[in-house]
């Protein structure tokens, strides 16, 4: 399951849907909203582009290791500090190969998917610079 | 011909969104971006270096495909595609 949502995820839910019998491990990324003297933050989306990139970094997972599911959750909207902001659950059949995708696919995410961060703050508001 | 202009976070609150802009037949990415901030030095200054060029960490997609920097300026446009043009992303 990929998806660019406004609602909160469950990431215990997203690994026991995600079990097979060939499973042998997951590993999960869970990025959440830092206290950087915030007060919240909006995240805005390119939602077209987002999904069909999710997708992409999904299917090169799947290509260059040995694994067996990929879901990837990305919220936009408005949150606050503490709140979720994107779950990744990688299944497989033994752990490297799950650690090394789980690595990729969030590193793939903060290169290439059209996701903006604009941080609230008690003086002003403020756009996250990204990755270029 | 008409092109439909999609902008994203900073570039958003300097052109606002979902435009739409008239341009001659013929007319490339450069023509469409430098339409776009025509008349507002800020946006102007935003997008483009000295030399005129669209800055290397400007994102630009047409018909929501990433257009290699070297490249970009010279591609083409057609009666309506989707020129999007955003910052460096965030997300994670």
């Amino acid at each position: 399951m990929i998806r660019i949502s406004r609602e909160d995820f469950d990431l215990c839910r997203m690994i026991r849907e995600a079990k097979t019998g060939k499973t042998g491990g997951f590993v999960s990324f869970l990025g959440t909203v830092r206290d950087d003297g915030i007060e919240s933050m909006d995240l805005e989306v390119y939602l077209e582009v987002a999904e069909q990139e999710l997708a992409a970094i999904s299917d090169e997972a799947f290509a260059r290791f040995d694994i067996l599911s990929v879901d990837i959750v990305h919220r936009v909207g408005r949150l606050k500090v503490g709140d979720q902001i994107v779950g990744i659950v990688v299944g497989a059949s033994h752990r490297r190969a799950a650690f090394e995708a789980c690595e990729y696919i969030i590193d793939r995410i903060k290169e290439s998917v059209p996701i903006w961060k604009q941080e609230h703050t008690p003086s002003g508001s403020r756009w996250v610079p990204g990755e270029h | 011909m008409k092109i439909r202009v999609k902008t994203f976070a900073r570039f958003r609150e300097l052109m606002g969104t979902k435009l739409e802009i008239e341009l001659p037949d013929g007319s490339t990415v450069r023509d469409g971006v430098a339409c776009l901030v025509s008349g507002d030095p800020t946006a102007r200054e935003a997008l483009f270096d000295e030399q005129g060029h669209i800055k290397n960490h400007v994102i630009v997609m047409v018909n929501r495909r990433r257009l290699p920097n070297r490249e970009r300026e010279a591609e083409g446009l057609h009666e309506g595609d989707e020129l999007a043009i955003f910052p460096p992303v965030a997300g994670g």
